[in-house]
């Protein structure tokens, strides 16, 4: 197991290396110069041309890359073209916003996720499954923005049970996890749902019953235990979901976290900025899904590491 | 020691004019219809049949565990004498009260010994969850009453089984795990559905020979369900015969055995393969068949193939030309896997699947290929075909030279050796029609035109006994027995030369496999063909092959004319694989018979520790073994490879 875990680590080496190439040329073809936007609306062709060299941009595109992997691997993430600030205390200011934002709404939705979708797979046809399912269509249908400008509408403007932005107090959580997490919670219903369907046909199901078995240990340990395999490999990858709908339901509630330093630094051609930031979210990504990975094992030791 | 019907202990189980029924149609089209029977305590009562005939329903709706399954009990009562003298009738209890005998009065193990234990639970976890269901006991009372009952099942090591996961062990250990679990609660019956269909013979005699002993000691009954006549006679006192949905006949084992009433009965026990009913001849012989009766009581519902019985008389078989060059010619085939683990993920083992085997096979025989689960053979005939990287030394086919195989040569050698698989279920692409599945391989080669091709795709439906009409259907609509028949249907497409029969007979029903197996024989006569007959089922190698060869652990280890084979077996190997064979007949149950232990150690081995390569020395005319000094059955616990 941990040899496996060690390579595994290994082998992200290249990845983050493909990355870092598609992060890298993604920023330099997005439109607008940065440094025409620093230079300010009066500034003559020559301090462009100036601010140009200044941020190293006059360079062939190669040499660019080289400069920019070599800073990352010395974990120098450049200070911002905007505030000046480096680009790393901007992002561990914004982080646990963004975090705490993540966690509840990853924690909310695997848990209710996975309950509706037992109690599904329990009552098939049943109202309970039929009305938990249309639910899950309309969690995956409903854009997030929206369900978060409704959301707060009623509940922060009409109610005035929370506030409408910012994160200033634990309550403030409630109304942009909900947004970020109904989509989640939806797939993971589903997903849950069907993967309890198919193992509770399985013969150890039957041979759990032989025994005489309660009905409720049978369903949740015998069979959920081994339907967690599908859901645990979904729920990894709706984190990258979660990343992406963070950065507009960060907007929509001015959350202070990265999704919104990330839009800012579109608006200013802040490159530097992106660059960092988009390279943080992917490793985030292969992180989470290595984790899901070492589930897998811990979920079913049948699963063998090689 | 089958007088249990004479020293009638009192009734147990009795079950009256039961219907079970599946879905909408519970009530109208009922799966079990009628059924009545009793066991008595200390007796093991058989329901035998063939897939279908409703007895595996029977036994769950026994357990009320058919409900789960979507099947109903629409009628008839099942009434069990509990421990404390009352009398219950399982049909009326709710889920609750049925649960509480489950495991505790009435326990029950399966067929699918390898899914039938929960992989993420350790052997102990699940054993221990059956003892405090029912008893009032600490989990490490439990555990140590677990500990005993894998003793009792004769597992070596128990200790160590306990902290096990299923994964880590052999299918054999995994149903002796069931019976320990099954047990563990001293149950006054058990009722076992097919508990060793799907394991080898010779573990099928440890299991086998266990259920005996502990039922001896325990007092209990059993309910045994099998289809297979041949472990009928090894365990059974009375037996009932259910052929669709209904009782046909019941008796005492010797009984049915020696003078069947019901046609259905006669039919069954005349297509059970016998080993050693060959003795005497040279060449195979068809099964004789009797042909399965249409319901006595007139029925419309003959379950079988409609196209079951080609009335053919079987032809004095051709002598194979052993003077002439064989069909196909191996020498030193070679199939290893590699396994890779470690930091670096580094081949750090392999399995050696097939450890340099030599093989010839002439124009018009079948060569029999024997041995148990993880001998290799299946690998032998996926070997040949470069199904697998494997290597050999020399590979002659039709004359040809074909060592090197070339990308030609190599597409040449698929078209003139073609297959037959175990799983006609899964063998036939669902989606695509059985016509087109018969006409695919002349396309792939280019050797008949869409509409040749279709012509004799018809010819050849013809030839295995459908009709051309079937062509446009789809494989759903067909039985299992006739689903293979369009598998061989397929195989001959190319008109091969040689068909390479992979466990062909052993998912069907006796009476199916009869059939199969003389329509093989059939065409081997009208085609000149010549098959690699791979099976575990030495009675039924012994019908059909004309030469066997006996595999363990990837190698030949005895090899000659079937006659020799069968009736003077050399190697030790051989001689414990005839043993364990059910022999089909209940008076031959007391013979002393060998206790069988071990199990066959793993093909497993680490890098630079290559087998020892036996070759075989001739042991009379046409008659081959391997030096058996050597030969090991391994501790069955220390044979397991560790977690990964």
């Amino acid at each position: 197991m941990f040899q496996y875990f060690v390579r595994r680590l290994l082998a992200l080496v290249p990845v983050i290396f493909i990355i870092s190439v598609f992060v890298f040329l993604f920023v330099h073809a997005l439109p607008g110069d940065p440094a025409r936007v620093l230079a300010g609306e009066n500034a003559t062709q020559a301090d462009v041309e100036a601010m140009r060299r200044a941020l190293n941009l006059d360079r062939s595109l190669p040499v660019q890359y080289v400069e920019f992997v070599r800073n990352l691997v010395t974990l120098d993430l450049g200070t911002s073209l905007r505030t000046g600030e480096p680009v790393w205390d901007m992002m561990m200011r914004a982080f646990p916003a963004t975090f705490w934002l993540s966690v509840a709404s990853l924690a909310w939705s695997v848990v209710f996720g996975l309950i509706a979708g037992v109690i599904s797979a329990r009552r098939r046809d049943s109202f309970a499954d039929h009305s938990a399912m249309v639910l899950a269509v309309s969690g995956i249908s409903i854009p997030p923005f929206w369900l978060g400008l409704l959301l707060m509408q009623v509940f922060s403007v009409q109610l005035g049970w929370f506030g409408t932005s910012g994160f200033d107090d634990w309550s403030d959580l409630v109304l942009p996890s909900i947004t970020l997490g109904a989509g989640v919670a939806a797939v993971m219903a589903r997903f849950t749902r069907s993967a309890m369907v198919d193992v509770i046909r399985e013969d150890y199901v039957r041979t759990a019953r032989a025994k005489g078995l309660r009905e409720r240990v049978v369903v949740w340990k015998h069979t959920l235990r081994n339907a967690l395999i599908p859901v645990v490999t979904m729920a990894g990858l709706q984190f990258g979901f979660l990343l992406g709908g963070s950065i507009v339901i960060e907007r929509v509630f001015r959350w202070p976290g990265l999704g919104s330093m990330l839009i800012e630094a579109i608006n200013y051609r802040d490159f530097v900025v992106v660059q960092a930031e988009l390279m943080l979210f992917s490793l985030e990504f292969l992180l989470i899904n290595l984790a899901v990975d070492l589930l897998y094992g811990i979920i079913n030791p049948a699963i063998r590491y090689r | 020691m089958s007088a249990a019907e004479e020293t009638g202990g009192a009734p147990l189980l009795t079950v009256r004019d039961l219907y079970v029924g599946f879905g909408r149609n519970a009530e109208k089209t009922p799966a079990v219809r009628g059924l009545n029977l009793t066991v008595r305590s200390g007796e093991t009562v058989a329901i035998v049949g063939e897939s279908g005939s409703g007895k595996s329903v029977s036994a769950l709706s026994m357990v009320r565990l058919v409900e789960f399954g979507g099947g109903r009990i629409t009628g008839g009562e099942i009434l069990l004498r509990r421990r404390n003298g009352q009398e219950v009738d399982l049909c009326q209890l709710d889920e609750d009260a049925a649960r509480e005998l489950r495991g505790d009065e009435i326990a029950m193990i399966f067929q699918e010994p390898m899914t039938s234990l929960n992989p993420v639970f350790t052997v102990g976890d699940q054993l221990v969850e059956a003892i405090v269901t029912h008893r009032d006991k600490s989990r490490a009372a439990a555990r140590a009453t677990a500990l005993e009952m894998l003793q009792k099942v004769r597992i070596p090591n128990a200790e160590r089984m306990l902290k096990r996961h299923p994964h880590q062990l052999s299918g054999g250990m995994r149903q002796r795990v069931m019976i320990a679990m099954a047990l563990a609660c001293r149950p006054q019956l058990l009722i076992a559905d097919e508990p060793t269909t799907a394991l080898d013979v010779t573990i099928q005699a440890q299991i086998l020979g266990l259920v005996r002993d502990l039922q001896d000691d325990e007092g209990m009954s059993v309910l045994f369900i099998t289809h297979d006549m041949g472990v009928v006679a090894e365990i059974a006192d009375r037996v009932i015969v259910m052929y669709h949905g209904e009782k046909v006949e019941e008796g005492p084992v010797a009984e049915i055995f020696a003078a069947p009433k019901h046609p259905y009965t006669k039919a069954l026990l005349a297509a059970v393969p016998k080993l050693g009913a060959m003795a005497g001849t040279d060449t195979p012989r068809p099964f004789d068949m009797v042909r399965a009766a249409p319901d006595a009581e007139g029925g419309d519902s003959t379950p079988t193939d409609p196209a079951a019985e080609p009335q053919t008389t079987p032809a004095a078989p051709t002598p194979v030309d052993y003077a002439a060059e064989p069909i196909l010619s191996v020498r030193g085939l070679t199939t290893a896997f590699d396994i890779r683990g470690g930091l670096l993920n580094r081949v750090n083992s392999r399995v050696h699947a097939v450890e340099g085997i030599d093989l010839d096979i002439w124009a018009g025989e079948t060569l029999g290929l024997v041995g148990e689960s993880g001998c290799g053979k299946s690998t032998t005939g996926r070997s040949i075909l470069r199904l697998v990287d494997s290597h050999a030394d020399q590979l002659h086919f039709a004359g040809n030279d074909l060592t090197d195989m070339a990308p030609s040569q190599l597409q040449r050698l698929r078209r003139d050796v073609q297959f037959i698989f175990q799983d006609p279920y899964a063998s036939l692409d669902p989606r695509l029609t059985v016509g087109y599945s018969i006409c695919e391989p002349m396309l792939i080669h280019g050797l008949e035109t869409r509409r040749s091709a279709s012509d004799k795709a018809a010819w050849l439906l013809e030839q295995v006994g459908l009709s051309p009409e079937h062509a446009d259907r789809y494989p759903h609509a067909f039985s299992g027995g006739q689903r293979q028949r369009i598998a061989i249907a397929r195989a001959l497409s190319t008109d091969p030369k040689l068909v390479i029969a992979d466990e062909a007979v052993s998912a069907l029903d006796v009476s199916i496999q009869a059939q199969v197996v003389n329509l093989m024989m059939e065409l081997q006569q009208r085609f000149g063909l010549a098959y690699l007959f791979i099976s575990h089922d030495m009675a039924v190698v012994e019908r059909v092959s004309h030469r066997v060869a006996v595999m363990y652990l990837g190698q030949i280890v005895e090899a000659g004319t079937r006659r020799a084979v069968f009736e003077n077996p050399q190697h030790p190997y051989t001689r414990r694989l005839m043993a364990a064979a059910p022999v089909p007949d209940p008076e031959s149950r007391n013979r002393t018979r060998v206790r069988m232990t071990g199990e066959v150690p793993s093909p497993v081995r680490a890098i630079g520790d290559p087998p020892v390569r036996t070759p075989l020395k001739p042991a009379g005319e046409g008659h081959f073994i391997a030096d058996p000094e050597g030969f090991v059955i391994a501790d069955p616990v220390a044979g397991q490879s560790p977690a990964g």
